[in-house]
């Protein structure tokens, strides 16, 4: 392994471990929030929530769950899809992890 | 008998003029692309990050892109999808959208696509990237790239 591609990885590490430290740190910080919101969405099947300024969209699909982000203040934005399952239980169960995700990637996307 | 009938095909000879056309046009000759623009899409990995603090494991696939050109509107998109029974089917989709203008040779990343295993049954997993910018006002769009390798793990999702 090259010094550059070590040095990448290093890199890589710190990014992953400030990343999931964020989400973990978010989804302790915020659990009953995550659950009312989780109730909410399944409820409703779309949710708009204004986080740090910007503003994160959520709709349900029958397998998962997108979240699209408008921030005029980040630098860049994330849309995301994940795979959770057909029933209610599997995505009542996924859903507050992924608020935090989204929220944690709006933090780092207004960082970078 | 009946080899030799196909061989005389007027079929058979239409093909051969063209295959001869073709090979001989000035058109065939490579052109270099006009700009040095790449995805580096990784093999699917464990996450040590995820399974360190979350305390389960998870299934990542980063990816990298980088053009000599100036960029707007990038888009660079990352999947994560699963080898099915019958089909492939997609268990991560991440957009990592750069609101700003792009230097030429700046590095993008899309980082933060992967897949929480939930359970131990044997899976595999490839990874796939592709891009869209605009380039001097005109949209350009990359091939798609699948991960060299697709893995095998014990984690089911």
């Amino acid at each position: 392994m090259s010094s550059s591609d070590e040095s990448e990885l290093i890199a890589d590490q710190k990014w992953d471990a400030r990343y999931f430290g964020l989400i973990n740190e978010l989804a302790e910080m915020n659990a009953s929030r995550y659950e009312v919101q989780t109730e909410e969405l399944l409820k409703k099947r779309k949710l708009k929530i204004k986080f740090n300024g910007a503003s994160i969209e959520f709709k349900l699909t029958p397998q998962g769950c997108w979240f699209c982000t408008d921030d005029p203040r980040g630098q860049q934005i994330t849309n995301s899809w994940i795979r959770m399952g057909w029933g209610r239980s599997a995505k009542r169960k996924a859903l507050p992890y992924y608020f935090a995700q989204a929220e944690a990637s709006t933090i780092i996307d207004q960082e970078e | 008998m009946t080899s030799y009938k196909t061989f005389k095909s007027p079929l058979f000879i239409l093909s051969l003029i063209l295959i001869n056309l073709i090979a001989s046009s000035p058109f065939s000759e490579a052109t270099p692309p006009l700009t040095k623009c790449n995805i580096k899409l990784d093999n699917p990995h464990y996450s040590k990050s995820v399974e360190i603090r979350k305390g389960f494991k998870a299934i990542k696939v980063n990816a990298r892109s980088r053009c000599n050109r100036q960029m707007t509107n990038l888009i660079l998109t990352v999947k994560i999808h699963k080898i099915g029974f019958l089909r492939d089917y997609t268990v991560a989709h991440k957009e990592v959208k750069a609101l700003r203008s792009i230097f030429p040779n700046t590095i993008i990343k899309n980082q933060k696509t992967y897949v929480a295993c939930k359970n131990t049954k044997t899976s595999r997993y490839y990874g796939e990237a592709y891009a869209t910018a605009y380039i001097k006002g005109e949209r350009v769009k990359t091939l798609h790239v699948l991960s060299e390798k697709t893995i095998t793990v014990n984690c089911g999702n």
